[in-house]
This record gives C-alpha cells, sequence and structure tokens, in this order.
C-alpha cells in the first residue's frame, strides 16, 4: 500500500519512517512524502494511481491541505484514493469543511500513532 | 308808563288764576275718584284749595275739608282748611277774616305740631300784613316761615317762603340786594325740588324785582324763561301777563317791533279786562312813540273805554297821558290839554307820582305849544318836582343796585381769589398725588424687582441643586466607569492574555508533539538497540558497558517523552482559552450543577488521596429559576474554584498544629439578587495574600508547587465567566482565615 504523506514540517518524514520501520521493512507499507500540497499534485501526477492513501496536514503554506483535498477528490476519480486529514486545529470548521471535500477520515496533532497504525492495517 | 305790576301783585293773580293746568287738573281727578269721606279724601281737598285757581272754588274745597275734618275729627285736617280758607279771604281782600281763620289755623298747626302747617300759616300771615301795608311785621313772620321750611325739608315749600321773604325785603325795605339774594335762593331751591310750576314763579319773581330795578336785560332774561316754563304748565293767563311783560321790557328798552309783537300775543289769550286794557293802552303808547298815531288813537280810546267801565282811576291817568302825547304830535294842543288835565286829576286821586309827572311834562307841552309860557312853566316846574321825586327813589334804588353789584363783583373777584386758591390747591394736590403715585409704582416696581430676583435666586438655587445632584452622578457615573473600565482592561488583557495564551500554546504544540513522538519512537529504538547488544558475540564487559549505555538512553528518552507529556498537559490547558466558545448555552438549574460539581470534586480527590476529608456544606436558593449558560464550561469554573477550596483547606489542615482544633470547611451557596445569580464557594483555608491578589486570574500564576498546578484554572475561569457569559468573578479574601470566591451571572 502506498501511502503519501503532505506535511510541511520535513521532520515529520524522519517520524514516520521511524514510526513505521517495521512495516516498510516488510514492505507492507510504502511511504512517499510530499512537503507542500503542489508537491503532492506533482507526485500525483508522475506516480499515477500508485497513492491509495494519503495523509494530509491542513496549514500548510501555498496550498492548503483542504485545497489538496479538493483538488485531489475532483481530479482523481477512478477510484480516488483515501485521504486523511490530519491537522493541529481540531475546530469544527476544519472538520466540517473537511467532511464536506470528501475527507475519509480527520485525525488532530500530535498524531496517535497506535491508533493511525491501526487504522491503516483496518484498510490494508 | 305803568309798572303797577308789583311782584306782589303778580304772585297775586299767578295764584288765583281761573285757568286750568295741568296739576290742578290731576288733582280735580283724583278728588273725583274718591269720594269715601275719609282724611284721604281732605287731603286732596285741601291740597286743590291751596293751589286752586280761584278764591270761590278754594272755599269750597276747602269748607268740604274741613266738614269732614271735624266729623272724623282730624285735626290736621281741619288745619289745612282753615289755612286755605284764610288765604283765599285774603285773595279777597277780607283781612280780618283770614287773621282770624289763619289763627284758628295756627292753633291747630301748634297742637298737633305740624311744622308744614305752621310754615304755611307763617307765611299767609306775612300776606295778610302786607296787605295791610304792615310791611316791617311780614318780613319776620316769612323769615320764620322759612325756618320752619327748611325742617320740614319740602323744597317747594321752602322755595315759596324765600320768594315770599324777596318780595318782602324789596315791598317793605326796598332792600334790593336781600331781595335779589332771596329769589336766586328761590330759583336754586326750585331747580333742587324739580317743580316746573315753583320755578316759573321764582322767575317770573326774578323778572319782576329786575324790572323793577330798571335792569331790563335781566328782567327780560328771566320772563322769557317763566315763559316757557308756563307753556309748558299750560296755564294761558300767566302765559298773557307775561308776554305783557315782556312786551314792557322791549318797549322800554326802544324795541317797538317786538314789544307791539309780545303785547298783541298777550292779548290774544287775555280775558280780563283789567289786563286787556293794560296792554292795549301798553300798545298806545308805543304807537305814540313809534308815530302810528291812528294805530296810538285806536288802542288809546279803547283802553280807556275799558278803565273807566272798571273804574281803574290809575289806568285812566296813565291812558290819559298817551292820548295827550298822541293829540300833541297831532298838533291838537286844546285835546291834549284836555286830557293832560284829566289824567293829573286821575293821578292826583291814586296819588300816583309817575303820572302826575307823566301828564305835568304832557300839560307843560301843550301849553307851550299854544305860546301859553306862564302855564307851560307853572307845569314844568311841576313836572321837574314830580321826576326829582321820582328819579330820588330811582336814585336811591339804582345806587342800591350799583352798591349790590359793587359787592357782587368784589364777592365774586373774592370767589374767583378763592377759586384760583383752590385751583392752586387743587394742582398742589395733584402734584402730591402724582408724586404720591409716582412713588407707589416706584415702590410696586422695586417690589416686583424683588420678588423676581428672589424668584431668580430661588430658581438659581434650584438649578445650582439640581446641578450639583446632577455632578454628583456624573462623577458616581464617571467613577463606575472607570471602574468598569479598570475591569475591562482587566478582562480585556486577560482576554487577550488568553488568547497570547492560546496562541503560544499553539505553536509550542507542534514542535512540542515532535519532541513527544521522537522521544517515543527513540524509547522503542533504544529498546530495539538494547535486544540487538544483547544477541552481539562480544565480551560480556563490552556488552554490560553498551546495555548499560542503550538502559539510559530508553532512560532519557523516557525522561524526554514524560516531561513532554507535562509540557503538552499544559499546552493543552492553554488550548482550552481558545476552545470556551464553542458549546451551546442552555437553561440551565444552578443549584444542581453546583451539587454535581461538588460531588464530583470531593470524590475525585478522594480517590487520589484516601486521607482528604473536609465538611462540605451547600445553601441553595431555590428561588433561581433557570439560566441560560454553558453548563459544561460553568461546571469546569465551580469544579476548579471548589478543588482550591479543597487545597487550601487541606494545606492549612497539614500546616495547622494538632491542639489547634481545625475543621476543614467548604461552602457552597446560592443566591437570587436583582437580574443576578450569585454562586458563592466559600473556605476557611488558608486564604490568599494580598500582594498576590492581583494576579491570581493571570495565567500561569500558582502558589502550587511546580507539576500541581499548571495555573490556568482560575485564568480560564475567569475567562468563562466574563467572557462567555458576561458575569463577574470575584474574591474576598483574609490571610489565613479563607477565600470566598464570587460568580456573578445576568439573569
Amino acid at each position: 500500500m502506498k501511502i503519501l504523506v503532505v506535511d510541511d514540517e520535513m521532520d515529520m518524514q524522519t517520524l514516520f519512517e521511524q514510526r513505521f520501520r517495521r512495516e516498510i521493512r516488510s514492505h507492507e507499507m510504502d511511504f512517499a512524502f510530499a512537503h507542500s500540497g503542489e508537491e503532492a499534485i506533482g507526485f500525483l501526477n508522475r506516480h499515477v494511481h500508485e497513492a491509495v492513501l494519503i495523509l494530509s496536514d491542513i496549514n500548510m503554506p501555498g496550498m492548503s491541505g483542504l485545497e489538496l483535498l479538493r483538488e485531489i477528490k475532483t481530479k482523481y476519480e477512478n477510484p480516488p484514493p483515501i485521504v486523511m486529514m490530519i491537522t493541529a486545529y481540531g475546530d469544527p470548521e476544519n472538520y466540517n469543511q473537511a467532511m464536506k471535500l470528501g475527507a475519509d477520515d480527520f485525525l488532530t496533532k500530535p498524531i496517535d500513532f497506535t491508533l493511525l497504525k491501526e487504522k491503516l492495517k483496518a484498510l490494508h | 308808563m305803568r309798572k303797577i305790576l308789583s311782584i306782589f301783585l303778580f304772585l297775586f293773580f299767578a295764584t288765583r288764576a281761573i285757568c286750568q293746568d295741568i296739576e290742578i287738573d290731576g288733582l280735580k281727578k283724583q278728588v273725583n275718584s274718591h269720594p269715601q269721606q275719609d282724611t284721604g279724601r281732605v287731603n286732596l281737598l285741601n291740597e286743590l284749595a291751596r293751589v286752586g285757581l280761584s278764591a270761590d272754588e278754594s272755599i269750597k274745597n276747602a269748607t268740604e275739608a274741613l266738614s269732614i275734618s271735624e266729623k272724623l275729627n282730624y285735626e290736621l285736617g281741619k288745619g289745612y282748611a282753615f289755612l286755605n280758607l284764610g288765604n283765599a279771604r285774603i285773595s279777597e281782600g277780607k283781612k280780618l277774616e283770614a287773621a282770624d281763620l289763619l289763627r284758628k289755623a295756627d292753633s291747630l298747626g301748634q297742637k298737633t305740631g305740624d311744622i308744614k302747617l305752621q310754615a304755611y300759616v307763617l307765611l299767609r300771615s306775612a300776606r295778610v300784613l302786607q296787605q295791610t301795608s304792615e310791611n316791617n311785621e311780614a318780613l319776620p313772620k316769612t323769615l320764620k316761615a322759612e325756618e320752619i321750611a327748611l325742617k320740614t325739608g319740602d323744597k317747594k315749600l321752602i322755595s315759596e317762603c324765600q320768594r315770599v321773604i324777596s318780595s318782602a325785603y324789596q315791598n317793605s325795605f326796598s332792600n334790593f340786594p336781600k331781595a335779589i339774594e332771596y329769589i336766586l335762593k328761590s330759583i336754586r331751591t326750585a331747580e333742587e325740588a324739580d317743580c316746573l310750576k315753583c320755578l316759573a314763579q321764582s322767575w317770573s319773581g326774578a323778572a319782576a324785582l329786575y324790572a323793577t330795578i330798571g335792569d331790563q336785560s335781566r328782567g327780560l332774561y328771566y320772563y322769557q324763561k317763566a315763559l316757557e316754563a308756563n307753556k309748558k304748565i299750560g296755564n294761558k293767563i300767566i302765559e298773557a301777563n307775561l308776554l305783557n311783560n315782556i312786551g314792557e321790557r322791549y318797549r322800554l328798552t326802544g324795541r317797538y317791533t317786538e314789544a307791539i309783537a309780545a303785547y298783541k300775543e298777550g292779548l290774544k289769550e287775555e280775558t280780563q279786562p283789567y289786563r286787556i286794557e293794560l296792554a292795549q293802552s301798553n300798545l298806545a303808547d308805543v304807537y305814540v312813540r313809534t308815530d302810528s298815531l291812528p294805530l296810538a288813537f285806536h288802542y288809546g280810546f279803547t283802553s280807556l273805554e275799558t278803565a273807566k267801565k272798571i273804574e281803574d282811576i290809575e289806568g285812566i291817568a296813565w291812558i290819559d297821558g298817551i292820548l295827550s302825547r298822541a293829540y300833541l304830535k297831532k298838533k291838537m294842543a286844546d285835546s291834549a290839554l284836555y286830557y293832560a288835565q284829566q289824567g293829573l286829576e286821575a293821578a292826583k286821586q291814586t296819588g300816583t307820582i309817575e303820572f302826575m309827572r307823566d301828564n305835568a311834562a304832557a300839560l307843560a307841552d301843550a301849553y307851550s305849544f299854544k305860546k301859553d309860557f306862564a302855564n307851560a312853566y307853572s307845569f314844568y316846574i311841576r313836572y321837574i318836582n314830580y321826576r326829582d321825586s321820582m328819579l330820588n327813589a330811582e336814585v336811591t334804588n339804582k345806587s342800591t343796585v350799583l352798591e349790590y353789584n359793587y359787592d357782587l363783583e368784589k364777592k365774586q373777584g373774592q370767589i374767583a381769589a378763592l377759586n384760583q386758591q383752590k385751583k392752586l390747591q387743587q394742582n398742589f394736590l395733584i402734584s402730591v398725588l402724582i408724586v404720591l403715585l409716582l412713588i407707589i409704582i416706584t415702590a410696586i416696581i422695586l417690589l416686583r424687582i424683588t420678588r423676581q430676583k428672589q424668584h431668580a435666586n430661588k430658581l438659581l438655587i434650584q438649578q445650582k441643586q439640581e446641578i450639583e445632584e446632577q455632578r454628583d452622578q456624573t462623577n458616581k457615573a464617571l467613577a463606575d466607569l472607570q471602574q468598569t473600565q479598570q475591569q475591562l482592561i482587566q478582562s480585556e488583557k486577560m482576554a487577550s492574555l488568553g488568547e497570547l495564551t492560546a496562541g503560544i500554546a499553539h505553536e509550542i504544540q507542534n514542535p512540542l508533539n515532535f519532541v513527544n513522538n521522537f522521544s517515543e519512537v527513540s524509547v522503542e529504538l533504544a529498546t530495539e538497540l538494547k535486544e540487538s547488544v544483547g544477541e552481539l558475540d562480544i565480551s560480556p564487559d563490552k556488552k554490560a558497558e553498551l546495555e548499560k549505555i542503550t538502559n539510559d538512553i530508553v532512560q532519557n528518552q523516557e525522561k524526554i517523552n514524560f516531561h513532554g507529556k507535562r509540557a503538552d498537559a499544559i499546552v493543552k490547558g492553554m488550548l482550552q482559552h481558545s476552545r470556551t466558545t464553542g458549546s451551546q448555552k442552555e437553561l440551565t438549574n444552578i443549584n444542581t450543577l453546583a451539587d454535581e460539581y461538588l460531588r464530583l470534586a470531593y470524590h475525585g480527590l478522594r480517590a487520589k488521596d484516601k486521607s482528604f476529608n473536609a465538611t462540605f456544606k451547600t445553601d441553595f436558593d431555590n428561588s433561581i429559576p433557570d439560566v441560560n449558560i454553558i453548563p459544561q464550561e460553568i461546571g469546569r469554573v465551580v469544579l476548579n474554584l471548589i478543588n482550591n477550596s479543597f487545597y487550601s483547606v487541606t494545606e492549612k489542615k497539614n500546616t495547622s498544629s494538632a491542639s489547634e482544633q481545625y475543621e476543614p470547611t467548604v461552602l457552597i451557596s446560592t443566591r437570587k439578587l436583582n437580574r443576578k445569580v450569585e454562586i458563592r464557594v466559600k473556605d476557611n483555608g488558608v486564604g490568599i495574600p494580598q500582594k498576590v491578589l492581583d494576579k491570581i486570574f493571570q495565567p500561569f500564576f500558582t502558589t502550587k508547587p511546580v507539576g500541581e498546578g499548571t495555573g490556568l484554572g482560575l485564568s480560564l475561569s475567569y475567562d468563562i465567566i466574563t467572557k462567555a457569559h458576561g458575569g463577574e468573578l470575584k474574591v474576598e479574601t483574609k490571610e489565613g482565615q479563607g477565600a470566598e470566591f464570587i460568580i456573578l451571572l445576568p439573569l
């Protein structure tokens, strides 16, 4: 399962790689990383249908996570990848908007990796 | 010329006039309509007898009055009847009888005490005396009559008295000034009495008086006034008489045409032979003087015939003189001589000097015409003698009148001077009044001004008070405003601090997440490393050393994670500042809520610390309605405050000595205020030091040891109460004795 993580925090990649080191080693999960919405779009264009799951931050400079979500959900239809939004602001406004735009799940930071791991495994 | 109509005679004729007049007509009707034999009829009969026209009529009425009065024994009626009978006798010239009747009337007047009757008796007695030429005695009686008449207040009677007094002065003493004085008084009284008949008589009297003293213009004036009045009264006889007199005045002042007209008009109504003769003879005189000789002869002979018929000797003397002058003008000296001699004889019979003089003059002229100068001279001398004796009388009259006029002028001068003085006094008085008025006006104005000032002052004081009140109110409002502003600044500070806190927290959270996450994953990695080290084939010492290092790493990472988690807890608390507006308000029972959270707090603490024990009490006001609040938020505040209280009482219990009787107590009470709800959380714990009181609502301020409190509880509570609910959070405390937190929520 190819998972694309979109976050402007560079360290997020390291954290994911260490947290999911066992899954990556066993090729259970394959992670790709983008540090902005635009980068994520570029990845998706280059690797059509590769990403099954997208984990995106909302607050990012440039294209926001919600814009990215809209982009993905409108352009990558067949079948659209699962998108989970992750944000530091767990306010109802962000949640409602994300859900309206078709987000599949909504997580708040700090990320509970144990819970995320379970969710991903359930998808797999 | 004939001046025989003295005022006395005139009065005689006026009262004896046969003709009817309005007053008499009225009285006659009254008598006829009152046939009852009573005092009323007596009075009417007497009144009629008094004003009656003829002596016969007067006697008839008075006799009837007397007989009824005797039957009724009506003394006063008898008195007046005697008076009127006496008066009638006077007219008839029966003086002795008259005097006898008047004495009877007088005794009845004295007996009944009727002063009016007494006055009349006196007046009539005076007339008797005048007729018997006892003029000197007549005057005192008339004066006495006036004195009594004045007491009766009967103006008509008074006027008559004054008229008779005037005539007495004139006839008895030739005292013309007094006569004038009294006739004028009489006129005035008649005016006051508003009696036209009295006025006419007085005017006639005045006219005759002035005519006697030769003041023809005044005589004419009064005769004309009397004539006017008589026309209204309707007594034709008197009217004719007056016209004759008016003619006389014109004749004597040379206004012959007017004289002729007056005589002729008078003649029209005249029926009495004597007066017809009089008027005709006067006309004859005027015609002689105007050289209308045929008319002069006509009137002369006609009147002479009448005079002879009625045996008016004086008239014959007068007319003979006229005829003599007429014949002389015709140059018939013998005829002139004849008539003049006849006239002189007649005049000698009556003793009338005037006509002796006239006829003497006529004889002198006739003899002179006949050139018989000796006789002419002798008659001329006689004429001069007659004339002089006449003149003496006239001169005396005139001089007294002149004297009188002089006195009058002097008096008028004095009157004028007095009037002038009076006028001056009046002017002075008016001036004084004006000044007084001005002073009063000024005083009033001043008073008004003072009043207005007082009023204005009062207003000013009132306004000042109002202003002061307003100022006080304004000051209070300002103080309130400043306080509110202070509170606002405080709450704004708190709010911004809260927001800042949330912002900071958010910024901290991201890096902190990494710290926590990396430390967690590092613990895992280090644990894995330790396992790998165990599998390594190396010396036991080296292995032991590596294991020790990896253990330390694990331990360190765990510590990093522990403290990271601590920081995370703080950040989470801080973040709650920005989340307070989230939930919905709903109507909540405050008492239930407070009770719930009190128990929650108590049992929560008991769960943590088994040794914890404190008394908690509640005092709820059940009248509080449901309040619109966010229950979780208010609950959190209540929980916070209760936790603090329990902490405080525990602290105090831990520090107090065993000997001290200390019972840790927490009281939660609610109360309904005006448009507000109050929740109080009171403890008897350690209290809050004064120096930190200002800081307790600030974020991160805490008195608890490190790790036990975040310093956000009260800050957050403050935010919830003030920002989300528009209420107030206050504290009352005394260090060492406890604290009381007060939540005020608007209803």
